[in-house]
Parts: C-alpha cells; sequence; structure tokens
C-alpha cells in the first residue's frame, strides 16, 4: 500500500500536448502509471501516446472516470486549470508549475479544502510510489519498493537523498515533493499523518529547508502524534538572510525561518537530523540495525 | 522583491494612507529643488535595499533647500551594506508625538498576521496580533480593540481604522506578502502619517501589476547576480573561497552547507536550475572561473530534467574560454551520465562519484592553498 495514489489510480494530465506534458506522459505511462486522459482546451480528438485528449476536465472525466490529475499549464493558466479539476470533482491534484502567485495559493487552498480535495504543490516534482505509479516529473528510475516515506520541499534533493536511500537497500513506500513555494496546498503535517496511518511505511524522511515554518509544524506534529521514527534533513545552514536562495519560499526573512531553527524543533521532538545528505540513508540504517 | 521606501510610500498614498509630502531625488541638485518646493524643515533619507540606513548615516534632517543638497551629496558618496547610494527621498519633517507600528504579513499557513504596537520595531514590549482569516480579511472592530489597547485617542483611533483596511487592500491589490509601517507616527493634532514602511511584493505575480514594473528597473543586484540573472542562474554570493555551481536549490544549499560542515568556506550558492543546456553551465561556470577569490570549484549535478551531456559540453566550453585557474572537481549523475563523465575524461577536472567527498576535495584543495 501507499498514501494518494497506487497502480490503479486513474489519472488525468492537463496540459498534455504541451513539451513537458508531453515528455513526462511517456515517462509516466512507461512507469506504469494509468493514464486515461488528456485535456487541453481547444485539442479535443487528439491523440497523445495512446492517450485521449479532452477539451475540459468533465468531459474527460465523464469519458475516463480519471480521478487525480497532474497539470503541465503554464503559471499564468495553472490556476485556472486547477479550479477546472478541482470544480470538476477531482480529489487529488499535483501542480508541477512554478511561479503560481502565492495569493492564488492560498485562495486555492480555501476553495480546495472546502471540496475535501488536495492539491500537491504548485511547484511539486510529484509523488511517485515505487513500483506502482508516479505522477509528476520525478525520475522513476532511483526509486525502490520499501518501507522509507520521503517528504521533501526540494526537488533535486529527494533525488539525491532517495538515490542513496535506493543505494543503501532502503526502498520508499512513498515519495512526495510538496514543492518549495512561499504557500503550499499540502503541507508535511497532512502527509505525516497519512504516512502514520499507513501500514506499509515504517519509517519516515523529511527533507525541509529555509523558509516558512513547514518543518516546525512538522516538529509539533511528530513530537505529540507520529508512532514512527523520522529522519530529517535541513538545507540552507550557510545562507545568508534576506537573499531567496532559488524557491520563492527559501528566504531567511524572519526569526522563525533558519535553518538551525528547524534543526533544533526537529531534535527536539526526537527526529535525529543528518548533517548532509548522504547521512540520512545512514542513520536509517544504523537506527533499524539498533531496532533488529 | 522588496521594494524602495520611496515606492512602497507611492503605493500607501495611492491608496489613501498619509505619508509625508516628498520626491525622490537622483542628484544633490534635484534634492535642492524638492526641498525648495517642500519650505521648512526636510528629511533627506538614503533609498537603498540594506538594513542598517540610520546607523550608516544614510537619514539627515536639513533646514532647507541647501542644507538638503549638502546632505544628499553626502549621503549619495555612502556605500551602505555593499551597495552604493544612488537615490535619495526628500520629505517635509513630521512632529512626531509618538511611534509606532502596523503590519500585515501573510503566512506560509495562508492565515494572515495583523500587528500593531505602541512603539516602533524592533519592539522592547511585545507587538499585538491577530491572525486573519484570508476569506474575510481586516474588520474595523478588530484594529479598534487594538487602537484601544495602545490607548490612542478617539481621533487616532478611528484613524488607525481607516488605516488598516486601506492597508489590507494594499495587501490584497499588489499580491503583497508583506506590507509594514514601520514607524507610524501620531502627531500632535492626533494624525496618523506613515514615517517608514516595507512592502515585499511576490514576484510570480509582477506581470499582473504593470504599473508595478518600474520597480524591478530600481533593485539593486551585485555584478555577479545580475550577470547570473541575464542568464537564467539564481547567484548569491558568500565570503568564502570555495565556488559550487549545482542544479536546484536545495542541492546548491546542501552544497554549500557540506562545504562549511567540512570546515571549508563557501563561495557562493549557484543554482543553474532545473533542465540547464550547454550555454547556461557555461554561463555559470564563467563566473566561478573568473573569480579571484576561488581556491577550488565543486560541480555538483544531480541529472532529472538536466542531461549531465549537456552539462559536460558547458564545462569544457567554460574551460575552453577562461582556461581551469583552480582545481576543479565534478560529480555527474542521472540523465546521461555516461555520455557526460565520457565527455570530461581528457578535461582538466577531477571527476568523483560521490557529493560528499567532492567538497571533501574541494575544501581540502583550498584550505592547502
Amino acid at each position: 500500500m501507499s498514501i494518494l495514489l497506487d497502480a490503479e489510480t486513474r489519472v488525468l494530465v492537463q496540459g498534455i500536448t504541451g513539451r513537458e506534458g508531453r515528455f513526462h506522459t511517456q515517462r509516466m505511462l512507461d512507469y506504469g502509471t494509468k493514464v486515461v486522459a488528456g485535456v487541453v482546451p481547444g485539442r479535443g480528438g487528439e491523440w497523445v501516446h495512446g492517450v485521449p485528449v479532452f477539451d475540459s476536465v468533465r468531459e474527460a472525466m465523464v469519458a475516463t472516470e480519471a480521478e487525480a490529475s497532474v497539470t503541465f499549464v503554464p503559471a499564468r493558466f495553472a490556476t485556472d486549470a486547477i479550479y477546472e479539476a478541482a470544480f470538476s470533482g477531482i480529489k487529488l491534484i499535483v501542480s508541477v508549475t512554478e511561479g503560481i502567485p502565492v495569493h492564488d495559493v492560498v485562495r486555492l487552498r480555501r476553495f480546495l479544502a472546502e471540496r475535501n480535495a488536495r492539491l500537491i504543490g504548485p511547484n511539486s516534482p510529484g509523488i511517485v510510489v515505487p513500483g506502482a505509479a508516479k505522477l509528476g516529473i520525478m525520475p522513476g528510475s532511483i526509486h525502490t519498493p520499501g518501507p522509507v516515506g520521503v517528504l521533501s520541499r526540494s526537488s533535486t534533493l529527494t533525488y539525491e537523498i532517495v538515490a542513496a536511500l535506493s543505494r543503501f537497500r532502503l526502498g520508499q513506500s512513498t515519495v512526495v515533493g510538496i514543492g518549495g513555494d512561499y504557500v503550499v496546498g499540502t503541507g508535511f503535517v497532512e502527509l505525516l499523518e497519512l504516512l502514520n496511518d499507513d501500514p506499509d511505511t515504517e519509517e519516515v524522511v523529511l527533507i525541509g529547508e529555509i523558509g516558512g515554518m513547514e518543518e516546525q509544524l512538522a516538529a509539533e506534529y511528530i513530537g505529540s502524534h507520529m508512532s514512527k521514527p523520522v529522519v530529517a534533513y535541513i538545507a540552507g545552514l550557510t545562507a545568508p538572510p534576506r537573499k531567496r536562495i532559488g524557491h520563492p519560499g527559501a528566504i531567511v526573512d524572519r526569526s522563525d525561518s533558519s535553518a538551525q531553527e528547524k534543526i533544533e524543533a526537529l531534535r527536539a521532538a526526537g527526529v535525529q537530523v543528518a548533517e548532509h545528505p548522504a547521512q540520512v540513508a545512514e542513520l536509517l540504517q544504523a537506527g533499524t540495525r539498533e531496532g533488529a | 522583491m522588496r521594494l524602495h521606501e520611496y515606492q512602497a510610500k507611492r503605493i500607501l498614498s495611492q491608496r489613501g494612507i498619509s505619508t509625508p509630502e516628498g520626491g525622490v531625488a537622483y542628484t544633490p541638485g534635484e534634492a535642492h529643488e524638492v526641498a525648495a518646493q517642500l519650505r521648512g524643515r526636510v528629511v533627506v533619507k538614503a533609498q537603498v535595499l540594506a538594513p542598517g540606513r540610520g546607523r550608516a548615516g544614510g537619514i539627515r534632517v536639513a533646514e532647507g533647500p541647501e542644507a538638503a543638497e549638502l546632505a544628499a551629496q553626502e549621503i549619495m558618496s555612502l556605500a551602505i551594506g555593499g551597495l552604493p547610494v544612488r537615490r535619495v527621498l526628500v520629505e517635509r519633517a513630521i512632529d512626531i508625538r509618538r511611534q509606532m507600528y502596523m503590519g500585515l504579513a501573510l503566512q506560509p499557513t495562508g492565515e494572515v498576521q495583523f500587528t500593531v504596537a505602541s512603539e516602533a520595531a524592533p519592539f522592547t514590549e511585545p507587538p499585538r496580533t491577530i491572525a486573519l482569516d484570508y476569506g474575510i480579511g481586516l474588520l474595523p472592530f478588530q484594529v479598534r480593540e487594538l487602537a484601544f489597547a495602545l490607548g490612542l485617542p478617539q481621533r487616532a483611533t478611528e484613524g488607525m481604522v481607516q488605516m488598516g483596511l486601506a492597508l489590507w487592500d494594499t495587501l490584497i491589490a499588489t499580491d503583497a506578502l508583506w506590507v509594514e509601517l514601520n514607524p507610524l507616527a501620531l502627531t500632535p493634532v492626533e494624525d496618523l502619517v506613515v514615517v517608514d514602511s516595507k512592502i515585499t511584493l511576490d514576484d510570480n505575480a509582477l506581470y499582473r501589476h504593470p504599473e508595478l514594473a518600474e520597480l524591478r528597473e530600481a533593485e539593486e543586484l551585485t555584478p555577479a547576480e545580475s550577470e547570473a540573472r541575464r542568464y537564467g542562474l539564481y547567484y548569491v554570493g558568500l565570503d568564502g573561497n570555495v565556488g559550487s555551481l549545482v542544479n536546484g536549490a536545495g542541492l546548491a544549499m546542501a552544497t554549500s552547507d557540506a562545504i562549511e560542515a567540512l570546515g571549508g568556506r563557501s563561495a557562493n550558492i549557484l543554482d543553474v536550475g532545473g533542465g540547464a543546456r550547454a550555454q547556461r553551465v557555461a554561463a555559470g561556470m564563467n563566473i566561478l572561473l573568473r573569480d579571484a577569490r576561488l581556491r577550488s570549484i565543486l560541480v555538483a549535478i544531480f541529472g532529472g530534467i538536466t542531461r549531465c551531456d549537456e552539462v559536460a559540453a558547458g564545462i569544457l566550453a567554460a574551460i575552453q574560454c577562461s582556461g581551469a585557474p583552480v582545481p576543479i572537481y565534478v560529480r555527474l549523475t542521472g540523465t546521461n551520465e555516461h555520455e557526460g563523465r565520457q565527455m570530461l575524461a581528457g578535461a582538466p577536472v577531477t571527476l568523483v562519484s560521490d557529493l560528499y567527498e567532492g567538497a571533501r576535495l574541494a575544501v581540502a584543495t583550498a584550505e592547502a592553498a
């Protein structure tokens, strides 16, 4: 089992005829994901890699019973695409798009909460359930099935750490990139709750960075509710204040967002915090050996 | 994007928030003109996006146009926080009876925090804060309650309610992340006037605010930062001697952290981003190869969308153009890794297989140099 999706989840790709949409649809199909439909307004009736394209999400859902959507839509049109998916009844929406205005995401969060729908991202590399399905742009080849749940704010660090986990024969149950924006649709805490209840997840890796307060909220939850061991890595100890580091959310602008404070909050909650990415796998392995 | 004080005040006054009369001057002569129009006592303030303006001598009171011109001349010869002062704001001096603080900040949780304080920040006593529901916004009674708690007189209380509501409108209308009035002055006649203000806008939303486009031009970047931006790279300069080039912001931070954790000193955080082609990689490498502070360079790439052969081609092109003045360690893994490593086989670089090992070598070289 896994969280959010599995091999049976019927997936719709918004923006399937674009360069990225086309490319990653092929990759998702290769991985075994059930991509059942694409949506591009005005391109209904076309086919992409054997997947039928529809003019609207509603039409696609009537024809294919799609349950989850991944959006490869340029920033200026992405907010509309996410609303369209939610209005049509999609409950899981992954947005790969970088550069969606923050106020739009705040409004989307409120709307989606009312609809009981979930947005992963924006600016998310996606979700991978190793061996079963992937939604988004993560390279499938680095993943192996297993018991470690991985949650991350950074795409490249996810790849770096997942590849190391796989080298150490520490397979993954579900890997989720929540995105590096200032406000995200789904935070660490909601996903920790799901992993905590997931019978196939035994341990959790949390990958954070400067900016925002996701890590502090996660630390609070872990300290009071988490029954499974958590190993974390937090990037940005050397990041200078008041400079944005790539991600719109990665900026030390206020006292609550430095890497050091996040590390301290997590350690206080009983989380082992790695000093560099490769150490995550070492700490997990050491923990498993102790437990065994 | 952080705005200059004069830009923030212009936005606020357009929404009915009271700010001192004044104007921006790009030369001491212009400061003279603005002061002459204002008559009386003026304040000349450096417009520079660096903290500690006042302490650095960037804010001066002047009694008339000649004094304002002289003050402007002196302020424009300063560099504050490493940035030259290119413009000053000349404003009518305000009689201040009491200095307060008012701010709105969009939180990562999607709530908006409304804060008032009975003094200007940094606070000696705790500010009063409430979390607002984004969908409802700031309500008059919420401001009134806080104004009463601060002990404001009746006239100023109503003024604060109006100002708070206008501040909320500003936050929403400009797609701002953070708006603060600090200090907010109470005058002897119980008016409220914004003495200084900071606004941070959401870069992602600038496309729908063409009227704010000029603000970008006033942004201040170091030469390396602006060269990087031209090629779509992120560059943040640090004080050390080990340069690193990576793909992805998280990996950039992790690499810089690893260098410091190993006892080295990181010179920068340079991110070529996702899917970088050879030209963008070469531009990033050239920034590093021309940096005379560097004693070693670490390239750490994890290719997903980014292809390692494109990275290798970029490295080769940069070395051909700028040479290899210091040892270069390259960790290439991921998409087209094999091709990339082969292309670098004859090049004056050392291939390593592990990020941490690469960092160790780069630090050892830099410390030995």
